[in-house]
């Protein structure tokens, strides 16, 4: 830290501080510390449970590799919304199948699902503006339940808006018919359902993060996702931020449909059922932080599919004879939100608030400690948990 | 009042205001079960048959109105907005049926299990299954509680809408303790009547002891919400960190309502399974049940026991009318069609020439007449919102004929869906317009 400030005003080695300007900063070094940490753990992780149970455990992961990828996406723009808007947008999940179902109108209609999909990206982003202005606008500054109530609204409108016009029944994308690829032998992978999902999703996470990080727009939705009143004060737009949010939400909302559709069936409860897993997501991530959503998206759907097999082991009569245990995998994401929830409420990777109030259990446990070490110093720490 | 205020007003008598909020209430029910009646009368059930179904439409209400009574405990009262009542609403019912009902063994018939068996059979009597599913459903209310009562009011929903899909997945797979897909049968009614008219006299056990219920605990509830407790939760309500600086544990204030609340609930699922006599996990205990019970309380007045109890005899009212009219209406419409047809031009031909007269002509013919109209139209806003509804109104009867022309199974097969659509629509504009609802909670005043 010194040396680089030290080095910034002498105009004499022009060359080293431009060189110095590309050095990573501290932040970014732990971080990348903390990110190989995390790989280098995961990567033992699946090695062991390949040594346990066989090469499968390689296609699961990969499998809940383009599973997180669709999660990923679709949590990217829920937490961008959470973070500017302030309230969880229950009607997520539903948007995601008003996407999933507007492609496969188009596709049905003589246009290629390509073109489907970038239609009903667009449109997706208009809907939104549309929700913020006629709906959303009128909720602000009443806290966070109002617009819950509000989103859960939309969504049940949405929800039974495709099923009186589409049915009930299960609707295919016209996807050709191919071959697994091989990766290695016992572990494929579908060219569209799987290459093209993670090819998509990766680019959709990408350009998020330039756009996030590289653009003004970007560092503005940063600031106002931050402290709305000091970005108004600094003299963000945040009327357009807002607007902005709305656009990346939903229609990064419109491509998690229509990845989701193509990867099972489309029905008009698709996005409803995974809405759940995407908070997860977002929560285990730490609300409002993109970043946090991607590992959070990553965490949650790896954990959800590499499950398979240990409740497949579950599911034998020697064990515990389950019925049904992949049945299960499901509630696997709720139990580490769960867990998140009780010992780290702002997430993985979110920032601590200053004035965190502990969990209970955490709270609990602090007090059996601390009575131990109030007795040892008399003044102790009586607050020192706020 | 105090100080300058009194030096206005002379006299503290006070005005007696006219109920609207109250009379809006009882003609909304009175207009939901005239209607129901009505259809019975004009498909031809016999009178027995109608007050059966009367009958099905006030316990079911009844279920409802416990419920909204516990959601309106932790949200109307406390502040804590719960989105998995449908979990707890499951608990209570499945832990009420398998205390209550008889062993029943699975069926295999020619090798093939047809049906898995449940836990239980222990046959106790009905006020212990309910007991038993208050206190199992309130334990779990104040379990899901504790790590999410200190977060924001949206950390909860998620928590217990998460918890609620979990649960429901447990439901359908954990076949040795729940009977899977196919649920719990033969849960026995409190009396076993074995006459010509068991469905007449079953309905009418089961709105004496709902409504013996519903009223003790609207009085507990009223009691509780007047007492030093109740005005605790309603300042945490309003500022929470102020009730902490009053002293008051909020925490600890907040489990106690969300599981009261919980266990609340819990008795609404025990009495759900004892009215339907079965439950199984797919379509009672959706998220839809969440969402229905948001908009009672909402629509009803939250914060408000009354409201809470209207909203759900109008909400579960609208319904249980689009199931009594789902068979009636496609064919009076096929049959009513070119009549309601001309009916729709006629009026809106008369309304187009109201609307000439009224606008260009009338300056001629009766001024006084013509200016008192549109100063009403301008300033008052029940005129304005009536034009409105009238041209919502005509719209959606044009909707209707058109819906029937062009494709007749539409309405009988989408009117279920038109139903929760019809929610949402009503759970976005309360929540903008009028979030405070119909009777809206009794502004109390500290003096």
């Amino acid at each position: 830290m010194a040396q680089v400030s030290g080095s910034l005003p002498s105009p004499t080695s022009r060359g080293s501080t431009r060189w110095a300007a590309l050095r990573p900063t501290r932040q970014f070094r732990r971080r990348l510390f903390q990110a190989s940490i995390v790989t280098v753990l995961f990567l033992a992780f699946v090695g062991g449970l390949t040594v346990l149970f066989g090469t499968i455990i390689l296609q699961y992961a990969v499998g809940g590799l383009v599973v997180s990828s669709i999660v990923i996406v679709a949590a990217i723009g829920l937490t961008v919304l959470y973070g500017i808007r302030g309230f969880a947008n229950f009607a997520y999940g539903d948007l995601m199948t008003l996407g999933a179902y507007l492609a496969l109108l188009l596709s049905l209609n003589g246009l290629s699902l390509i073109w489907g999909a970038i239609v009903s990206f667009l449109v997706l982003a208009v809907v939104g503006v549309l929700l913020e202005v006629v709906i959303f606008a009128r909720l602000e500054g009443r806290g966070p339940v109002p617009p819950i109530v509000a989103s859960v609204g939309v969504g049940l409108i949405i929800q039974n808006g495709v099923r009186a016009v589409a049915g009930t029944q299960e609707w295919l994308y016209p996807v050709p018919a191919s071959q697994d690829i091989v990766l290695i032998p016992g572990v494929g992978l579908h060219p569209v359902r799987g290459f093209l999902t993670l090819g998509v999703g990766l680019t959709l996470v990408f350009s998020a993060h330039v756009l996030l990080k590289y653009t003004n727009l970007g560092k503005a939705m940063r600031a106002t996702a931050d402290n709305l009143e000091l970005a108004k004060a600094t003299g963000i737009d945040t009327k357009r931020v807002t607007y902005a949010a709305w656009v990346v939400s939903c229609s990064f909302a419109s491509t998690a449909g229509v990845l989701l559709g193509l990867g099972t069936a489309l029905n008009p409860t698709m996005g409803f059922d995974i809405i759940l897993l995407i908070f997860a997501a977002v929560i285990v991530g730490g609300i409002g932080s993109p970043y946090g959503a991607m590992l959070g998206g990553l965490l949650v759907g790896l954990s959800q599919e590499m499950s398979v097999p240990f409740l497949l082991w579950l599911e034998r009569p020697d064990v515990i004879g389950l019925q049904f245990g992949t049945a299960y995998k499901v509630a696997i994401p709720f139990i580490i939100l769960f867990v998140v929830l009780i010992f780290r409420p702002w997430g993985i990777a979110g920032r601590r608030p200053a004035f965190a109030r502990r969990s209970y259990f955490i709270e609990q446990i602090a007090r059996l400690l601390g009575e131990r070490r109030r007795s040892e110093t008399p003044t102790g720490e009586a607050n020192g948990g706020r | 009042m105090t100080g300058g205020a009194s030096t206005h007003v002379s006299k503290q008598a006070p005005v007696p205001t006219v109920p609207w909020g109250g009379i809006v209430a009882f003609l909304a029910i009175a207009g939901i079960v005239g209607a129901g009646v009505i259809a019975g009368l004009l498909a031809g059930a016999s009178t027995q048959g109608i007050l059966t179904n009367l009958g099905f439409y006030a316990s079911i209400a009844i279920i409802f109105a416990v419920l909204a009574l516990g959601f309106n405990l932790q949200w109307g009262y406390t502040g804590l907005f719960n989105a998995g009542i449908a979990g707890f609403y499951l608990i209570g019912a499945y832990v009420a049926a398998i205390a209550i009902t008889a062993p029943s063994p699975p069926i295999v018939v020619g090798g093939i299990p047809v049906y898995p068996g449940h836990l239980g059979g222990y046959s106790l009597p009905l006020a212990a299954g309910i007991i038993l599913a208050m206190f199992a459903s309130g334990a779990t209310a104040a379990i899901i509680a504790l790590p999410a009562l200190r977060l924001r009011a949206d950390y909860l929903a998620i928590a217990t809408l998460a918890f609620a899909s979990i649960l429901q997945i447990f439901a359908n797979n954990l076949q040795s303790v729940t009977g899977g897909a196919i649920g719990i049968t033969g849960i026995p009614k409190p009396i076993a009547f074995t006459t010509a008219d068991a469905p007449f006299l079953n309905a009418l056990t089961i709105v004496g002891i709902g409504s013996a219920i519903l009223l003790l605990f609207i009085l507990l509830l009223q009691f509780m919400a007047e007492s030093p407790w109740g005005r605790v939760l309603r300042a945490i309500r309003e500022d929470e960190e102020a009730t902490m600086a009053l002293g008051k544990n909020t925490f600890n204030y907040k489990l106690q309502a969300f599981a009261l609340g919980g266990a609340l609930m819990g008795l609404a699922g025990a009495l759900f399974a004892v009215t339907l006599g079965y439950i199984s996990p797919s379509s009672s205990f959706a998220p839809s049940v969440t969402f229905s019970v948001w908009v009672m309380v909402i629509v009803g007045g939250s914060g408000n026991n009354r409201g809470a109890i209207f909203g759900a005899f109008l909400i579960y009212g609208f319904e249980w009318l689009s199931v009594q009219l789902k068979d009636y209406i496609p064919s009076a419409l096929a049959e009513g069609l070119p009549g309601i047809r001309s009916l729709l031009i006629a009026t809106g031909v008369a309304a187009a020439v109201l609307l000439v007269f009224v606008l260009f002509v009338g300056r001629f013919i009766w001024p006084s007449a013509r200016s008192r109209i549109l100063t009403t139209v301008r300033e008052r806003a029940w005129a304005r919102s009536a034009i409105v509804a009238a041209f919502v109104l005509y719209g959606l009867g044009w909707v209707f004929v058109f819906l029937q022309q062009y494709a007749p199974r539409a309405i009988g097969d989408t009117i279920f869906y038109l139903r929760l659509m019809f929610i949402g629509v009503l759970l976005i504009i309360l929540i903008i317009y009028r979030p405070e609802g119909v009777l809206r909670e009794h502004k109390r005043v500290l003096r």
